[in-house]
């Protein structure tokens, strides 16, 4: 019954992104969703705008699982569903009762201080037009109101919904003139840990505040991030809402990832001293984590881990900053392959070419768990679920490190998941991702 | 029961060659029903005797669902039932899944049981444009396509294309083409390039309706020329070609 | 306003119960969607989904796929899963996405069917319905396709039809009741969408009894009733009352008795005067017949979001089309006792009477998916003893 899991070597992976691959998966296949699939979700990204609502206009079926998230996680009394039916497609009538929907909405609750109003896949399809009825809803009420899109059916597009939902939110930022010395942080879910040396650096070049969207407990505050002169984009997703905040809001940006080896970590403050026109003595904090990656590295001892896609990473980046630590990583799971995430194959390949990488997605996924590979440790729930008897860190997005207390708090996650009693399933339903 | 699309290029005369053959039909004692499938929903206009018929989709924009075949449908002239999808505001919604959603509906109340026509036509928009427009030619629809046409290069054009997506609905077991209907335009040479047209499709001519300006005096009047004046020439030319019609499914 | 809900969130979708039912029948199913509709079902409305080996996939649909109608690209993806991964049949499910675009699942099926070999099922699912209609539609859909004539004497076999994880949680219950049905005499107890395989399916005909356990497996009973004459009851037994009436009328169709176990529990009289059951409407109907007969209450009525059959509607039953009926109904009735899953309790004034939870895996999904009060052959466990007095009013 069983057929082989799908898997390339990372040699294999190093000459197929040499002739242009970006996925491993190409369209050829059926998708396979595990269940540890998913992340943040468009509605709950879409709600980090502070003092929203949203109203979400689809086929019922389209936002169970964000629903059901924001029930679990806390944020469903901000979220509202206007069920799309059959007359409805045909007449394209639903754009008008959004209109209805937020009057009815208005009246029930006290006043927010912006509405998002959410699409799917359906209204892709029949060319509706969102950004107009956003603009229509927002002159009937003077609320800011914006739309966004979950669309998953645009997903291999130059738009897809995990980047323009990004934008959307910081799209209700209005363009200031008078800059400040502060900068913005884009492209997480979290405002960076209050733990980073991060903030101690930039406040002693003059820097401050940092914001980021996270952080922002009113619609006030959000709006302040276009006061700021500067954009630090520290993961991809962001793009968008970059190259938007760029354009529009007069904020220009640099990508200066989240990064776990200390060399990468060393780069991403390099490339923030040219950007920012500022100096950063971070050689104390490169030498005490070096110092904490051999403390680790004693205690958890030489490990196995296998890296997944669902984490707070690049994962080849992650599995670089893993062996550098000496530890082994015998498998990677994921589909896409960046850019930027080349480097990291490419020296992968060079010390470790038997490293097998998997994509999630593959139907011949299905049947994984009869393969019981075994490692120690698993980082991210997909590889938790893979390596089925692996203690598993999450390296979830609700948190974000930063600089070198990224590797540290890493280390730290990866000891405390070795002594964790807590079951996968359990950890990951508790989580609420959504695909 | 016969289930015949009727399909051709936009403003060809199909709803008229339609609406008059369904007339032909039912004075030959035939029962027929005539499904407008165009959000402009003017395809029965000529049969309906005058009454109102609301279109499928404006219902359901109304009420929501439709329980009644009466709400949707109008027993017109000679007891022609007609139907009406309509469809969308232009410019907003989906005019093909108005298609589907009207067909579903018909389906759920049985229309084709309570009516129990001879003949079912369905009178399809333009060309072939998308999944909705698709939906006559599916299997429980119709199972056979008449193609209306002129000699004039865009009509054929346009036939050509319905033959292809036709062909590329082999596997599928959809409807097939039977012939085509020459709509005369009065181009020169016009029934040799439609014969020679029709020779390359593989399909038969089934007839040709002459220019005739009784078509457009009795429109004026909502009505076909076979309620107008069945003595006049254009009235008899479709009679034949209604013959032939039934000539040919017998045959098959 | 119609469509609007504020309160609950939106309840498991058509191709979920379709899934569910396929589930364990080892085919290859495919939703035609980009990957968010598949995530709903494998994330939320299934409880098997984790460690499980179902081949259930997304089509992985892009818009350039859709827009240009390339229905070729999936037939290929399908073929070679099917060359990869040999499985009993496809099965192929629409979401919203191709219901806009009229995607011709029918014809995909005699195509993909000319091309495997396998027998392929079809279903217009749009995400618009809800999971019980869906799931309707496969339990049928597994009786044309897989169930064998029959034409020789009934054996000691009993059909459990609707027993997915969406209605019935996880297994338990379902487990419970074929060990009473064994205790009825029956020495085969096939759950079709949890431990019956197709092999299991196909003896279908030589039922002596099917018994179906909630709205999703009444079209496939009449069907099987029609096809083989094989009678149905409709009803969970919960509490002694309606496990003794229970006992009785299942072990009577194989000509055998069985004694009544225990006598009902009953509150002292006149504790409630009228309650209200929220749910699925064989579970919420089964509800009611314990509320009858072990707690003596006299009025009860049943209200529910999805399908209701006539045949086992009664008087005071309210069929739920918006978030506001349900509201509303409340404030008009003046239930002092209400069970249905937790998330309603959202949307009933504070001035309600008790308020149980039966969480309903349709509604709440993980929520509450892995602690389901047991119920079969005894009353709903988990009552706290303030129950047996009635809410103080304000």
């Amino acid at each position: 019954m069983a057929c082989a899991p799908y898997s390339l070597s990372i040699t294999e992976l190093k000459t197929a992104v040499e002739s242009g691959t970006r996925k491993l998966l190409d369209g050829g296949s059926l998708r396979y969703c595990p269940p540890s699939a998913g992340g943040w979700g468009i509605i709950r990204v879409g709600l980090l705008v502070p003092e929203s609502i949203m109203l979400f206009v689809s086929p019922a079926g389209c936002g169970r699982h964000g629903a059901i998230a924001g029930l679990q996680l806390g944020f469903r009394q901000r979220l509202f569903f206007l069920y799309v039916d059959e007359v409805d497609l045909v007449t394209g009538r639903h754009l008008e009762r959004a209109k209805e929907a937020v009057e009815e909405i208005l009246a029930s609750i006290s006043r927010p201080r912006a509405i998002m109003i959410c699409a799917t896949c359906i209204d892709d399809l029949l060319v509706s037009d969102y950004e107009k009825l956003a603009e229509e809803v927002e002159n009937d009420y003077r609320i800011p109101v914006r739309a966004c899109h979950m669309n998953p059916i645009a997903m291999d597009g130059k738009k897809p919904p995990q980047l323009t939902i990004q934008k959307a939110i910081h799209e209700f930022i209005p363009a200031v003139k008078q800059k400040e010395q502060a900068i913005n942080m884009l492209g997480s879910f979290a405002a960076i840990n209050r733990g980073s040396e991060f903030y101690e650096l930039m406040a002693g070049a003059g820097v401050s505040p940092v914001r980021h969207i996270a952080a922002c407990s009113t619609f006030d505050d959000l709006c302040s991030m276009g006061r700021s002169f500067y954009n630090v984009l520290i993961k991809p997703g962001g793009k968008l809402a970059a190259e938007y905040m760029a354009k529009a809001l007069n904020i220009p940006y640099c990508y200066a990832p989240v990064s776990y080896g200390l060399e990468a970590i060393a780069a991403s403050y390099r490339k923030l001293e040219e950007q920012l026109g500022i100096s950063l003595d971070t050689a104390a904090y490169y030498e005490k984590t070096e110092k904490a990656i051999n403390y680790y590295r004693k205690i958890l001892g030489s490990i196995s881990i296998a890296v997944g896609e669902n984490i707070n990473a690049c994962p080849f980046e992650l599995a670089r900053a893993l062996l550098s630590y000496g530890f082994e990583v015998p498998y990677i799971f994921t589909d896409q392959v960046l850019d930027i995430d080349r480097e990291n194959i490419n020296w992968l390949a060079e010390r470790r070419p038997h490293i097998k990488v998997f994509t999630n997605a593959h139907p011949s996924m299905a049947n994984f768990l009869d393969e019981k590979l075994k490692v120690d440790l698993a980082i991210g729930f997909d590889a938790g679920y893979f390596c089925s008897g692996a203690k598993t860190a999450a390296l979830s997005m609700d948190c974000q490190a930063y600089g070198f207390e990224a590797a540290n708090s890493l280390l730290k996650e990866m000891t405390l998941a070795m002594n964790n009693p807590h079951s996968h399933r359990e950890q990951m339903y508790a989580a609420g991702l959504v695909l | 029961m016969r289930r015949i699309a009727i399909y051709g290029k936009g403003g060809i005369g199909k709803s008229t060659i339609t609406s008059t053959l369904s007339a032909a039909l039912s004075t030959m004692g035939y029962r027929v029903m005539q499904v407008g499938c165009d959000p402009k929903a003017d395809s029965t206009i000529t049969l309906t005797a005058g009454k109102t018929l609301t279109p499928i989709m404006d219902y359901l924009k109304e009420h929501g669902k439709c329980d009644s075949l009466e709400e949707i449908t109008v027993q017109g002239f000679n007891g022609i039932v007609c139907v009406e999808t309509g469809g969308p505001t232009p410019g907003i919604g989906c005019a093909g899944r108005g298609i589907i959603t009207s067909f579903n509906v018909l389906d759920e109340l049985g229309a084709y049981q309570v009516f129990n026509p001879d003949f079912v036509f369905y009178d399809v928009l333009g060309d072939v444009v998308c999944g909705g427009f698709a939906l006559p030619l599916r299997q429980g629809y119709a199972d056979e396509v008449i193609i209306v046409t002129s000699g004039e290069p865009m009509a054929l054009f346009a036939a050509g294309n319905i033959k292809k997506a036709l062909d590329n609905f082999a596997e599928r077991d959809y409807a097939q083409l039977r012939g085509l209907i020459l709509n005369l335009r009065n181009i020169e040479r016009e029934e040799e390039i439609v014969n020679d047209f029709a020779e390359r499709m593989g399909v038969p001519v089934f007839g040709i309706i002459p220019r005739d300006k009784n078509i457009q005096l009795y429109e004026s009047r909502q009505q076909t020329v076979i309620e107008g004046d069945p003595a006049l020439n254009i009235s008899r030319s479709i009679m034949k070609l209604a013959e032939q019609i039934i000539d040919f499914g017998e045959a098959s | 306003m119609k469509g609007l809900y504020k309160y609950l969130p939106p309840f498991a979708p058509d191709y979920s119960g379709v899934c569910s039912v396929l589930f364990n029948l080892n085919g290859i199913v495919i939703i035609h969607d980009a990957s968010g509709c598949t995530g709903n079902f494998t994330g939320y409305d299934e409880p098997r989904w984790y460690g499980s080996n179902a081949a259930i996939f997304s089509s992985g649909l892009r818009e350039i796929e859709a827009v240009l109608g390339d229905d070729e690209r999936l037939i290929n993806r399908i073929m070679e899963a099917v060359e990869r991964m040999p499985r009993n049949f496809v099965a192929l499910l629409g979401s919203p996405a191709p219901a806009v675009i009229g995607v011709d699942m029918q014809a995909l099926a005699r195509i993909l069917k000319a091309r495997s070999g396998l027998p392929v099922l079809s279903f217009d699912t749009t995400g618009i319905k809800y999971y019980d209609t869906g799931a309707s539609q496969a339990y049928l859909e597994i009786a044309r396709n897989f169930v064998k004539p029959w034409n020789g004497k009934k054996q000691a076999l009993v059909n459990i039809l609707g027993a997915i994880p969406l209605d019935m949680g996880k297994g338990k219950r379902v487990r419970d009741i074929g060990l009473l049905l064994r205790q009825c005499g029956f020495s085969k107890v096939y759950a079709w969408g949890q431990n019956a395989g197709l092999k299991e399916i196909s003896q279908a005909g030589a039922a002596s009894l099917n018994l179906v356990v909630a709205y999703s497996g009444l079209a496939v009973a009449r069907y099987l009733h029609e096809h083989f004459a094989t009678p149905y009851m409709v009803g969970i037994p919960i509490g002694q009352g309606s496990t003794n009436q229970f006992m009785r009328t299942a072990s009577s169709v194989l000509g055998l008795e069985t004694q009544p176990r225990t006598t009902p529990y009953l509150l002292p009289p006149n504790t409630y005067a009228q309650a209200l059951v929220i749910g699925e409407q064989v579970m919420a109907g089964s509800i009611r017949s314990f509320l009858r007969l072990d707690w003596g209450i006299r009025k009860v009525d049943v209200a529910s979001f999805f399908a209701m059959d006539k045949e086992l509607w009664e008087e005071g039953d309210k069929f739920l089309e918006e978030e506001d009926d349900l509201s509303s109904l409340c404030q008009r009735e003046n239930y002092d006792l209400i069970i249905g899953d937790p998330l309603y309790e959202n949307l009933l004034g504070a001035n309600q009477g008790r308020f149980i939870h039966f969480p309903h895996v349709a509604v709440s999904s993980r929520l509450y998916w892995d602690n389901e009060p047991a119920c079969v052959g005894k009353q709903l466990e988990g009552l706290s003893s303030e129950l047996k007095t009635p809410a103080r009013r304000t």
